[in-house]
């Protein structure tokens, strides 16, 4: 070997020893990114109560729930419109499966049309924070009753409504003057259910059929009579469970696997998890006396 | 016996000549009428001369009878050309492992093996030294295909990273086509490892046996019909819990083994027939299920396979005809299972029957290469819920198809070979085209090179590499409509300006297709569906290698390159605000370097190696929380919420550099006339590198390679 394979070992060398240098000795590895977000919160107002509750959770860097039984977190909301604050109270509460968690009671009753915002704030002042404005009722339009083999239906179209509503309800209200102490009942109808909710978009709103015949046997159960009886009818009514305009899932589609992802379905700024409203809208009609007829009820003052 | 160069010379000096392949057959085409003096010669044997009369359009075929050269046994040392192939010298991706070339790399067993050479190379990432997971050049295990004798092996590499069913005392040869392989080969998208084993010896009986503190082994050849028919068995049994965990006082639940068997017979002078078979088996524990590995009654998950193969090779150089053919017939099959050691929640069952027949016609310069295949697989596992959205069942494929690949010649140096290859799957009405190219240019010093090409791969492997303790691969039929796809380019250029130095340079760019990933979840779950991905692999190494004896060989050899998967899942989407999210798969290691020394003084022999990688990618996370799916009038008081990881984007952490430096020491002894003792001493992981192979990030478990090992060895050998 000559002087030209002496020179190229060294030249190799260096470079070698360089980039074992440079590698370093770091041997540790640290799993978790360091983030202003501390706290993931659940949960919602909702008009048709007088507490309402937010389950609060901290970022753990431990898989194992040890199941604090202290948060460094003080939870309040801000009416935008009034300025008013309520702070909100911790409770320690121990879950079906053994779990204990966080749930934050605010006692108050969040008015419609109303934006809310709450705060969790760390003793340190690390915020998280989150806003709704309380969903309220403006119109809603009654369409004109169809006769046809199916029997009476009629829609119901909301307007301002654009997604799913969690939970609708039609009601019956009747007059029975064999009690002249209760005249008037009201058989409630549940359309669908949590997981099967009924209606679909309409012209960016909501549109309800109400079935009539297929109403008829659960409303004369519930008042006791037979599915022949034929019930005085005052009124009608429909009453939406309805989400904040912020409630709405990335492709109007509540999936687990999607949702599950963090941030994915999110407007906590500071933190994880959703804070939202809800409001029951409700409205009522009449029909008219042939209609009544022939949905299987008696028109006030009509004849049995 | 391969690599035994054949020259033909004539009075006026023009000179013939071809290197035998790797079933010892050689040609030489196009040579004048005439008289000539041939040549064979081979490093470790007497040159063999004999006058020969070419005529003119006729064939002539000769059996030459190497005879050993015994002033290179003993202490003696014979300058001369080094047996090794080389790291630099890579060609299209292709590069060549002798017996010679592993045993430069330092190996806790004194009998090498083809593995250690393996993970040394540029472009082939190993998941740590335990595993057995080699991704090639962006590829994914499952996407290698590793050949023995033609038999097609499932699972290759032991659960400890430092061997494979291929100790090197049986290989004859190991072609690694890291990307743009010909048209002979088909059914996987990234590499293929090409392995020929030895053939026993003919005249006498010999054998090995060792002794080390992760396996002992035993080799046994001889001849069954003295000069026709020999045969050759190995045997190796891990005993590390016995050997190795004492030495470094640590649990290593690891055992393996290997058997091989091969006999080889000489039918006349014009064929040859061997029958290869292999079996293995492994098992152990990598790591622990975060959700239940909790309280002392615990049992970790084990994982634990057997593989089996056998096959027949009969090979044809008829005497009249400028023809070489083979006919090959094998069956392999696999048993993998994942879970409890006595009640698996995952299994699998692959098995694999193939026939297939390769034929070169010689016509003047050119060789047309042609091939026919059939093969029949059954695939059967059970997932245990891994993917929610996979429902597999006991499927049958059958794949026939052909290729051809003329190679031409035109001028001197200068190899062009077109291929293409047909491949159809009846019983899925699938019909793949898969056109192939490569091209090798000789000029001088230089060589330049490149190879593309198109694959397809029907049969697939799933696994899920967010859990690096489960390696559990269940292999099943792609969906139609989805079948994984790859393009290759490679482009290279290799320079030997001396006898004591070659470089080489190697760019490369695949383009994967259909791939299956695991679904991108929150949920702490090992349960998920699995989702379609593209992606790319693209880099370069370079090679420098010094030395041209036995005497001192040193390579240094850095490979850079970045595999990108793009996904276009939904909820990777929400997470991330990208139409197509793009991540770096958890094997996508960017920067590598090897460095290799082997010294001889005084009879031992001294090697060293160094290897660092940039730290591999794992998924970051902001901690841990539950979550509560708001999807209807929820009680928040009441209702628990399910535990959830706070993942940002995919595997944006880089886990620590990995390096490490072994030595070894040995020298062999001569105990008897043909009796030879060879001891062994060295460190595995010299410098106690904690190096780490996982990070559970629910326990924040850490699971590091192995620390400092000191290994030593004996081997007994009667050659």
């Amino acid at each position: 070997m000559g002087i030209p394979f002496k020179r190229l070992l060294r030249f190799l060398i260096v470079p070698v020893f360089g980039v074992l240098l440079l590698t370093g000795c770091e041997e540790e590895v640290n799993p978790f990114v360091e983030e202003d977000r501390f706290f993931t919160l659940f949960g919602y107002l909702d008009t048709a109560s007088n507490n309402q509750y937010v389950r609060l959770m901290e970022l753990r860097t431990e898989f194992a729930d040890a199941g604090e039984t202290s948060i460094d977190a003080i939870v309040t909301t801000t009416e935008i419109e009034t300025g008013e604050v309520v702070a909100w109270r911790d409770s320690l509460i121990t879950f079906g499966d053994g779990t204990s968690g966080h749930v934050f009671v605010g006692n108050f009753q969040p008015v419609p049309g109303w934006r809310y915002q709450l705060d969790v704030t760390r003793s340190d002042g690390k915020r998280a924070t989150a806003t709704t404005l309380v969903p309220e009722l403006e119109v809603v339009d009654a369409r004109e009753p169809d006769v046809g083999f199916a029997g009476v239906t009629q829609k119901i179209f909301w307007p301002q409504v654009d997604f799913i509503p969690f939970r609708v309800e039609v009601w019956y209200r009747t007059l029975d003057t064999s009690l002249p102490s209760l005249p008037f009942r009201e058989a409630v109808v549940l359309y669908g259910d949590a997981h099967s909710r009924v209606g679909e978009l309409e012209n960016d709103g909501w549109e309800i059929i109400v079935r009539y015949a297929e109403d008829k046997e659960e409303v004369s159960k519930q008042l006791g009579v037979s599915e022949g009886a034929q019930p005085i009818l005052m009124s009608m009514g429909m009453r939406l469970t309805m989400t904040d305009d912020s409630w709405r899932p990335p492709d109007g589609v509540f999936s687990e696997e999607i949702l599950v992802q963090p941030g994915t379905f999110s407007n906590v700024e500071g933190g994880f998890g959703f804070f939202g409203s809800i409001n029951q809208l409700s409205y009522e009609w009449t029909l008219d006396p042939s209609i009544t007829s022939q949905a299987g009820y008696t028109y006030p003052g009509g004849k049995r | 016996m391969p690599g035994v160069n054949v020259i033909l010379t004539n009075a006026e000096g023009e000179l013939y000549g071809a290197a035998a392949d790797t079933d010892g057959f050689y040609v030489i085409s196009r040579v004048p009428g005439g008289s000539y003096q041939l040549k064979a010669s081979f490093i470790g044997f007497k040159d063999f001369e004999q006058a020969v009369v070419m005529v003119a359009g006729e064939i002539q075929s000769l059996n030459i009878e190497l005879v050993v050269d015994d002033t290179t046994l003993g202490e003696l040392v014979v300058e001369g050309a080094r047996e090794t192939a080389g790291v630099a010298n890579i060609t299209a991706g292709l590069q060549t492992i002798r017996p010679a070339d592993i045993s430069l790399v330092p190996s806790p067993d004194i009998s090498a093996d083809l593995v250690n050479y393996l993970t040394a190379l540029p472009g082939v990432v190993s998941q740590g030294d335990r595993g057995g997971q080699l991704f090639i050049r962006g590829g994914e295990p499952t996407q290698n295909m590793v050949l023995l004798d033609g038999m097609q092996i499932f699972q290759p590499f032991h659960i400890v990273g430092f061997f494979s069913a291929f100790p090197s005392d049986i290989i004859n040869t190991a072609d690694v086509y890291a990307g743009g392989y010909g048209s002979k080969f088909g059914g996987r998208l990234s590499s293929v490892i090409d392995i020929t084993a030895r053939t026993g010896n003919k005249r006498r009986f010999v054998g090995a046996a060792t002794l080390a503190p992760f396996v002992s082994t035993l080799r046994l050849e001889g001849p069954l019909i003295p000069g026709k028919v020999s045969f050759m068995a190995s045997i190796r049994e891990s005993v590390i819990e016995q050997g190795a965990a004492k030495l470094i006082d640590e649990e290593l639940p690891f055992a393996f083994g290997d058997v091989f068997a091969k006999i080889h017979a000489n039918l006349g002078k014009s064929a040859q027939l061997s029958i290869s078979g292999i079996r293995t088996d492994d098992q152990g524990q990598l790591g622990l299920d975060p959700l239940l590995a909790t309280g002392d009654d615990y049992i970790a998950d084990e994982v634990q396979w057997e593989s089996y193969a056998i096959g027949s090779r009969l090979l044809f150089l008829p005497s009249s005809l400028p023809v070489f053919a083979e006919v090959l017939v094998n069956y392999s099959d696999l048993k993998n299972q994942f879970g409890p050691p006595l009640d698996p929640t995952q299994t699998t069952n692959a098995t694999y029957f193939s026939f297939a027949s390769n034929v070169t016609h010689s016509i003047g310069t050119t060789n047309f290469n042609w091939g026919l295949f059939l093969s029949s697989s059954k695939l059967d596992s059970n997932l245990g819920g891994l993917f929610q959205n996979v429902d597999l069942k006991i499927e049958y494929i059958t794949e026939v198809g052909a290729y051809i690949e003329p190679e031409f010649n035109p001028t001197e140096g200068l190899s062009i070979q077109p291929g293409l290859r047909l491949q159809t799957f009846p019983s899925k009405s699938e019909t793949f085209f898969e056109p192939r190219f490569r091209l090798v240019w000789n000029t001088g010093i230089h060589r330049f090179s490149t190879a593309a090409g198109i694959y397809h791969q029907e049969i697939t492997g799933l696994n899920d590499r967010r859990n690096a303790g489960d390696i559990f691969t269940a292999w099943t039929a792609a969906p139609s409509t989805v079948i994984p796809e790859a393009k290759h380019l490679i482009a290279g250029y290799r320079i030997a300006p001396t006898d004591w130095l070659t470089f080489s340079a190697e760019g490369f760019y695949k383009d994967l297709d259909n791939l299956v990933v695991p679904e991108w979840t929150a949920y702490p779950r090992f349960t998920t569906n699995i989702q379609p991905a593209d992606g790319s692999a693209k880099g370069f190494d370079l090679r420098l290698e010094l030395g041209s004896s036995d005497n001192f060989q040193a390579t240094v050899s850095w490979g850079r390159s970045e595999v990108i998967y793009e996904s276009t899942a939904r909820a990777l989407q929400l997470l991330t605000g990208d139409d197509v999210v793009e991540y770096n798969p958890p094997h996508d290691r960017k920067d590598q370097l090897n460095v290799m020394t082997s010294m001889k003084v005084k009879g031992f022999n001294f090697n060293v190696r160094w290897q660092m990688g940039t730290g591999l990618p794992f998924n970051e996370s902001l901690g841990f929380d539950r979550w509560i799916m708001l999807d209807s009038l929820v009680n928040v008081a009441e209702v628990p919420g399910e535990e959830r990881v706070l993942y940002g984007r995919p595997y944006t952490g880089r886990l620590p550099t990995y390096h490490r430096l072994d030595v070894s020491l040995d020298r062999e002894f001569r105990v008897g006339p043909t009796t030879f003792l060879t001891f062994q001493t060295g460190v595995i992981n010299a410098y106690d590198r904690r190096n780490l192979f996982y990070l559970d990030l629910f326990t924040l478990r850490r699971v590091d390679q192995l620390p400092l090992i000191p290994t030593f060895g004996l081997k007994l050998e009667f050659k």
